[in-house]
This record gives C-alpha cells, sequence and structure tokens, in this order.
C-alpha cells in the first residue's frame, strides 16, 4: 500500500508539470459554472444543486476518457511501461498508484467546484443533505469511470484508440440516461431494465439525489475494483509476454 | 525431484481462469448489490423516505404497475418545483419496487393523441399563466396519472394537489398516500372492512324545526379504499350473534339505548382483539334541538370496564370562539321573515386545536398539554376538529390489567363542564345572547377551568365485561331451526323425535389478543349536516380537519398507522432569493438590481478559479524555468 502511494504522489506530482492538467481541470470548472448557473437555474428560483450533478453525469463520459488515455497507452509508447514493471513493487500497486493519482486529480477539480454550491447556499435555503450525497456520488463515479479508462489504456498504446474505447463504453454503459423506459416502446422491457441496472448514472443520480444507498456504494466499489483488477491482470500478462 | 517451471503457458491459463473467475464475481456481484442492506436519506425533510406501508407494498408487488404520468414540460416556475417533486416521488417508487413499477412520463402539450387520452382518462389540463419575455400568456397545463395493474386502472388529476402546493410554497407528501393508497387499491384482492352502525333518523315531522339525521358523507368517506357494510348490531340467533371474524374496524356512532345482546356482540369483538372507533353522546343536542331530552347510550358501563369514562357532563371551552349564528324574525306582510342575525360566542362548540397551550398560556396554565397528542400519528399533525355539544371521554383512574390509555385530544384550559343543561340555546334576539353570554362570564370568573379530554385511547388485552354476569339470551336463530327441519325430515315419522340440544351461546373470557379502542365524546360532528364540504367559512375549515381527524383515526386502526402521517406531512420548496427588496425599491430598480447580480455571479463562478489555476501553472512553470536555469549555471 506504501509502494502505492508513493508511485501516486509521483504520479500526481507529474500531473502538474504539463500545461494539460491546468487545461483540464480549467475547462472543466468553467463548463461546470457556464452550464450550472445558467440563467434558466435563476429563472427557476430554486436553491438546489442537482442541475449541477446532473450534468456531471454526462460531462464526465467526455472528461474521464481524456484523463485516463494517456496514463497507460503513454507509457507503452515511450517504451517505459518494461521499465516501471521492473520496479521494486507488484503490478496491483502500479495499477492502484496510477489510479489514486487520477482520483486526486479529478477530485480536486471536484472539490473546487464547491465555490458555485456556496454561491447557492448564499442565496437560498440549500439542503446539503444531497450536496454531501452529489459530492459522494461524484468521487464515486469518478472512480469508476478512471478505472474503465486505466483498463482501456493499458490495451492499447494509441492515446485516441484509448480515448474512444473509454468514450464508446461509457456511453453505453450510460445509455439508461437516455433511453425512456416505456411500457410501449420499441425496447423490450428486458433490455432497458438490464440496462437501468448497470447503468452507471443511474446510480449516480440516485446518490445525488441525497440517498446514501448500499446498492450504489457498492455497485461503483465493485466496478472499481473489477477493471482495477482487469488492469492489473493485462499488465502481468504483459509482464510476462516480455 | 526437479523443481517445476512455470512456463508461459501455465501462466496464460491462469491468466484466463482468472479473468473468468473475475467476470463471474464482477456479475454475481451486480446482482448481489440489488439487495439493500443499508440506506440513507440525507435530505433534510426526509424526502426520500417513503413509508414503511408503502415500502412493503412495493417490495411485495406481484404484477407488474404501470404508472403513465401527463405533465406539461414546459410550466410556469412555481409549478415546475412540485412537478420536478412529484417526478422525484415516481422515481423512489420506481427504484423500490424491484422493476415491477413502471413509469412512463408523456408531455400532452404538441400530441392531439395523448391530449385526446388525458382527456379521456378525465385528467383535466387547467389553464395558468406562464411568461415568455414580457409576454404573459396562458396555457393548458396537464397533471396527472393513470395507474394500471392488468386490466384494472385507476386515474389521479393532481391539478388541485399541485396548484395547493404551488401556492403554499409547500410540496404535498400527501401525494404519497394518493398514489400508495391508489396502488394498494388495484393490487390488493381484498380490501379491509370496516362495519358501520350509525343510524339515520327521519324527521320526527314534517312541521318541526328540527331535521333528521343522516350519516352518509361519513360512511362515503371510506369507499374506495374500505369494504364498508352497515350493521345494526343485532343477531338473529345464537348463531351470529357476533361480529364477523373478518370485520377489521367497528365503527359506533351515537349508540342509543344498548341492550346486553348489542353490547354482548361489541364485547367479544373486543376480546378477540378487534378495533373500535365509538363516537358517544350523552345527549341529544342538534341546530334544530337546544332542549334536553332523555337519553341513554347504554355502551357507558361497558367503556368503564375497558377504561374508559364518558361523563354525563357538557363541555364548555371559553377558548373556542365559535359563533352560534342566532336569526332574528319578524313577521312582516303575514310572514315571518329574516330580519337580522346575531353572532353569539358559543362556547358549546368546542374546537380542538393543534396547540401548545402550555406555551400559549404560560403564566396561568405553564403545565397545560398540547391539543392533540404529539406522538399519535392520527392526531399530532392536525390543526383543529370541531366538536358539538360534547362530553368528556376520560381515561379512568384505575385502569383493567394489561391496558394502557392515552388521551389523543383535549380541550383548551379555558374549560368548563357542566351538568347537562336544560337548554343549550343562546337566545332569540340581542337581549338573549347578552344574558347567555353573561351566564358564560359569571362562570368563568367563579369556577375553575381545565383541560378537558374528549378523545381517548385505550389499548391492550380486554378481559370479557360479561366475566361473572348472566350472558344475554338469544334466540335459537335461523340454523338451528334448518338443523331441526332437517333432521325432522331425515328420521322415520313413526319414531318420536328427540329433543335437539339447546345451542350454547358461544363466549370467551379472555384471549389475551391486543384489542384498540378509540372513543370520542361527540357523534354530531359526522352528521351529514357538518360531515360536509359545502359549509360556510369557518365550518368549511373545521370540517376538514374533522375530516382528517376521522380518516386519519380509521387509516390508523385499520389501515397503517404511518400512511396516517402522510396526509399532513408536507415539506417545503427552498427558493433562491438573489436579492431582497429594500425599502422604497422600485421592482423595475429591483429586477435590474437583481441582473446585476446574477451576471456577477456567473462571471466570477466561470472565471474565478480558472484563472486562479493559469496563475498557479504560470507560478510553476516559471519557478521550474528558475530551478533549471540556476542548475545548468552550477553546472558552469
Amino acid at each position: 500500500m506504501n509502494k502505492a502511494l508513493v508511485i501516486a504522489r509521483r504520479e500526481f506530482a507529474a500531473y502538474w508539470l504539463s500545461p494539460i492538467a491546468y487545461v483540464v481541470l480549467g475547462l472543466f470548472l468553467f463548463l461546470n459554472s457556464y452550464f450550472f448557473l445558467n440563467p434558466m437555474f435563476f429563472q427557476m428560483g430554486i436553491a438546489t444543486t442537482q442541475n449541477m450533478f446532473n450534468f456531471w453525469g454526462q460531462l464526465f463520459i467526455f472528461f474521464i476518457p481524456a484523463v485516463t488515455m494517456r496514463l497507460w497507452a503513454e507509457e507503452r509508447k515511450q517504451g517505459t511501461l518494461e521499465l516501471l514493471l521492473t520496479y521494486p513493487a507488484k503490478v496491483p500497486e502500479l495499477v492502484f498508484g496510477k489510479f489514486l493519482a487520477a482520483l486526486a486529480f479529478i477530485g480536486l477539480g471536484v472539490i473546487l467546484t464547491l465555490p458555485a454550491v456556496f454561491t447557492v447556499a448564499h442565496f437560498g435555503d440549500l439542503d446539503w443533505g444531497p450536496v454531501v450525497g452529489g459530492y459522494l456520488g461524484g468521487i464515486l463515479m469518478v472512480s469508476a469511470y478512471l478505472s474503465l479508462g486505466l483498463f482501456f489504456s493499458s490495451l492499447t498504446e494509441n492515446q485516441i484508440v484509448a480515448f474512444l474505447l473509454t468514450l464508446f463504453a461509457l456511453l453505453i454503459l450510460n445509455l439508461s440516461l437516455f433511453i425512456q423506459i416505456s411500457e410501449s416502446g420499441n425496447i423490450p422491457y428486458w433490455i432497458t431494465w438490464m440496462l437501468s441496472l448497470v447503468g452507471l448514472g443511474n446510480h449516480f443520480l440516485s446518490l445525488a439525489k441525497g440517498v446514501v444507498s448500499s446498492q450504489d456504494v457498492l455497485y461503483y466499489l465493485a466496478f472499481t475494483a473489477f477493471f482495477l483488477w482487469m488492469n492489473a491482470l493485462v499488465l502481468e500478462a504483459k509482464k510476462w509476454r516480455g | 525431484m526437479p523443481e517445476k517451471r512455470h512456463t508461459k503457458e501455465d501462466f496464460f491459463l491462469t491468466l484466463v481462469l482468472r479473468i473468468v473467475l473475475l467476470c463471474i464475481i464482477f456479475v454475481e456481484v451486480l446482482f448481489l448489490v440489488r439487495w439493500e442492506f443499508f440506506r440513507v436519506d440525507l435530505t433534510q425533510d426526509k424526502l426520500y423516505t417513503l413509508t414503511d406501508s408503502t415500502t412493503n407494498l412495493l417490495k411485495n408487488l406481484k404484477d407488474r404497475v404501470l404508472i403513465k404520468g401527463f405533465f406539461t414540460r414546459d410550466v410556469p416556475a412555481q409549478v415546475k418545483p412540485v412537478h420536478e417533486r412529484i417526478r422525484d416521488y415516481l422515481d423512489e417508487y420506481q427504484a423500490r419496487s424491484g422493476g415491477k413499477v413502471v413509469v412512463e412520463i408523456v408531455d400532452p402539450e404538441d400530441d392531439q393523441t395523448l391530449r385526446d387520452e388525458a382527456d379521456r382518462l378525465g385528467i383535466q389540463g387547467i389553464p395558468l399563466g406562464s411568461s415568455s419575455g414580457n409576454q404573459l400568456s396562458l396555457k393548458r397545463v396537464y397533471q396527472g396519472l393513470r395507474i394500471r395493474v392488468g386490466d384494472k386502472q385507476k386515474v389521479l388529476d393532481l391539478s388541485k394537489l399541485v396548484l395547493v402546493a404551488a401556492q403554499t410554497g409547500k410540496v404535498p407528501s400527501q401525494f404519497e398516500y394518493l398514489l400508495t393508497n391508489a396502488i394498494s387499491e388495484l393490487v390488493l384482492k381484498k380490501k379491509p372492512k370496516i362495519l358501520v352502525y350509525a343510524k339515520s333518523q327521519v324527521p320526527p315531522s314534517p312541521f318541526m324545526r328540527r331535521q333528521g339525521v343522516s350519516y352518509k358523507n361519513f360512511k362515503d368517506a371510506f369507499k374506495g379504499r374500505y369494504q364498508v357494510e352497515e350493521t345494526e348490531l343485532k343477531a338473529e340467533g345464537v348463531d351470529d350473534a357476533k361480529i364477523p371474524d373478518d370485520t377489521d374496524l367497528l365503527i359506533v356512532v351515537k349508540p342509543k339505548d344498548f341492550g346486553d345482546k348489542q353490547l354482548f356482540m361489541i364485547d367479544q369483538y373486543l376480546v378477540k382483539g378487534g378495533k373500535a372507533i365509538f363516537f358517544v353522546e350523552e345527549q341529544d343536542f342538534d341546530m334544530g334541538k337546544m332542549w334536553k331530552t332523555d337519553f341513554n347510550a347504554g355502551v357507558e358501563d361497558l367503556l368503564k370496564y375497558y377504561g374508559v369514562n364518558v361523563r354525563k357532563k357538557l363541555v364548555a371551552d371559553i377558548a373556542s370562539r365559535l359563533s352560534y349564528p342566532v336569526v332574528q324574525r319578524a313577521r312582516i306582510g303575514g310572514q315571518y321573515v329574516t330580519v337580522n342575525v346575531i353572532p353569539a360566542p358559543y362556547p358549546y362548540w368546542v374546537v380542538a386545536a393543534g396547540v401548545d397551550w402550555g406555551k400559549q398560556f404560560k403564566k396561568d396554565y405553564p403545565d397545560a398539554l398540547p391539543g392533540m397528542d404529539p406522538d399519535n400519528p392520527a392526531v399530532a399533525k392536525l390543526e383543529n376538529a370541531l366538536f358539538l355539544w360534547c362530553n368528556p371521554v376520560e381515561p379512568m383512574k384505575k385502569l383493567p390489567p394489561g391496558v394502557k390509555a392515552q388521551v389523543l385530544i383535549r380541550t383548551s384550559p379555558l374549560t368548563l363542564v357542566e351538568d347537562i343543561p336544560q337548554s343549550v340555546d343562546p337566545g332569540m334576539d340581542q337581549v338573549g345572547v347578552n344574558q347567555f353570554i353573561a351566564k358564560f362570564n359569571r362562570r368563568f370568573n367563579s369556577e375553575k377551568t381545565a383541560q378537558v379530554p374528549l378523545v381517548t385511547y385505550v389499548t391492550g388485552t380486554f378481559t370479557s365485561y360479561f366475566k361473572g354476569k348472566k350472558l344475554p339470551e338469544f334466540p335459537p336463530g335461523d340454523k338451528d331451526k334448518h338443523d331441526k327441519k332437517d333432521q325432522a325430515a331425515s328420521k322415520p315419522a313413526s319414531k318420536p323425535a328427540s329433543k335437539p340440544a339447546k345451542k350454547k351461546l358461544e363466549w370467551v373470557e379472555k384471549t389475551g389478543k391486543k384489542a384498540q379502542l378509540v372513543v370520542i365524546g361527540d357523534s354530531t360532528f359526522v352528521q351529514d349536516s357538518f360531515f360536509n364540504e359545502n359549509l360556510p367559512y369557518p365550518f368549511k375549515q373545521l370540517y376538514e380537519g374533522n375530516r382528517a381527524l376521522v380518516l386519519n383515526l380509521v387509516d390508523w386502526l385499520a389501515l397503517a398507522p404511518d400512511l396516517v402521517e402522510l396526509r399532513t406531512r408536507d415539506t417545503k420548496v427552498r427558493l433562491l432569493q438573489v436579492v431582497r427588496p429594500r425599502e422604497n425599491e422600485t421592482p423595475d430598480h429591483l429586477q435590474a438590481r437583481r441582473k446585476r447580480v446574477i451576471l456577477f455571479v456567473r462571471v466570477a463562478n466561470m472565471f474565478a478559479i480558472p484563472l486562479l489555476l493559469v496563475i498557479l501553472g504560470l507560478f510553476i512553470w516559471l519557478w521550474r524555468r528558475a530551478r533549471k536555469r540556476s542548475f545548468v549555471q552550477s553546472l558552469g
């Protein structure tokens, strides 16, 4: 675990050496405030952060692949992956270290959205329950997205391919957000039901309402653990192949 | 023995096995997480905590429940949060049902087929004002649900509920009550059964002022959710000398001259763990009858035995301040016409209020208790209830073993109790009214006032009232007669028919089952003339309180205790106030200031932190460059 933390610290520090980190975070925060505190929000006149969380569900589908695409793919392309695999650390520790660093980076971005929340609290009687649930759900959802992104990044040395694979997978897993469950629709009920079961975004929206349920928390934890583990297996295979 | 070397093939075989195993575990976990073992609702108003009744109903659904919501999407700002809250509820129903509840929301605004469907279902679009830019326009707003289970369906038009919520700024959780009840009605094969004893009275004579007494509205109030059956508490014989076992609740309204046979049936029902509500009076006053006549309910001893004492006294609450309209008439042109209506303060009409009397009368009555028991779900949230010519209903000082009592509703501390007077007429004219008021003023100054219980609840294991008493004698009954006929027909004529054994009355002394009994010291308020939504102000408001009281008590005892609370539990809408109006500020100025503040807030939030990030990035870049330079310089 300590080795994972050392790797995470090193990786996290490395983010700030590139201007991409500032661009990504700055853009995320700009878009977050732009869409959340829009004129319609003030016209509605309700002190709620629900709009922001709804927006996160869609925003992270595009942002996370951008962050994760380079994490393993770049190491593979530059040939530093083999060097990394010779470190005195187990493969799962390497994976977890990279994951923690990416989570800290996106987590910082999520925390930096708090001024927008305080703005709403200043102008109205904000219910903090959904805010706590939303941030918790946000971190859990980001963890799940990151683990998926890391996994796809480990499969290829092409960052664009990694980006597209992650984006496509996230869109599939969030289809339930875009499909209306209908008794009379053309899509069979069991498909919509399955989509709502595996739908990443659905679980987040439930948490963002202020309801913390074992169903949602465990779903994200299981999803994250599964893809981190798969990532480790892919790297171990790579290590053996040499 | 040579050490076995792991080959690449071994490794990849292991890898594939691990991946397969991992996938199996993941899929199992996905299904496992459908089982919810913890759930915390973090919202302040517990918005997403459905009651246990709703949750149990949803978990035990066997059939699919299809809910089609007709909601206009583009609605006025004040209605929007109410619509959103209703949709949240629907989402919660869907989530808690494990896929059994399917919700589809449609907007009939731009779809003629959907509009026709809504109209056909009785979901009336109501015209509401909507502003776009500087223009104000009226548009038809739909808000209703069609709930379907198999070939049965129920429609809820939510227009009234949404409008009230939009006007009061509160989002009613009454929606849960309506929806859960509607689903229950559709999925429950058998509705709870209520047996009602409420004898209507025809007018004694068409020439008398006194009108007849009817309880139709009262009985109709339960139809839909309950199977309501009327009873006269009469038995043909030994076999039917009991209240049917499938009765979920017995309601007895204004018992009069009850004898041993009726008491026996009630007693045995309660001893076997029955639930009952009694509306008892010790007098027979009403709007057309202000003079005392002999009246005997006949249930006093039975109720006393269970721990409730209905006193033969009349309650007068000075704090009620409800007026009796004294109509003055004069003979003009050979006919009597109304010339004046004098509002006479009338303390015999007692308005019990959901007020903490100890706080209200801190100085004189610091120990006074709340008007409505705050711990009882049926009355805790009630604002008021009107009792007309009512009697004190007190728990007995010494309760029977295994029985607990609780006062649900009590009067204000400014209440007088008196022997039932010969007349409760407030007078015919101003002089009479003045004398009536003066009488109460005198009494108020000379007598001690105190809170009086009006509704009392007792629960526990009841022992039969007939223990050690002679059981009433019922005729043999039809069944016995048929049996005798059958026996006579089957036996040869030559043999003399043996005398059939006399059937014994079934009686149990105690069962150990918990009975529940609510006794209310008034029945006049459930007569049609007062239990009626077309009453004038302020009776209309008081009727709403009385209706809520009655329905709450019935639901609490017969259906589900926690559903009751929903009828009065509301949640508030959290409004955003960007600017507060200043003194003498014109609306135009306020609007302009609001726009400026919004612009500032948006710009600050959009650019402040990204700008700080850019500055931080620049700083780090400069710092790294400086370090690099100094390193290069140090190398020489």
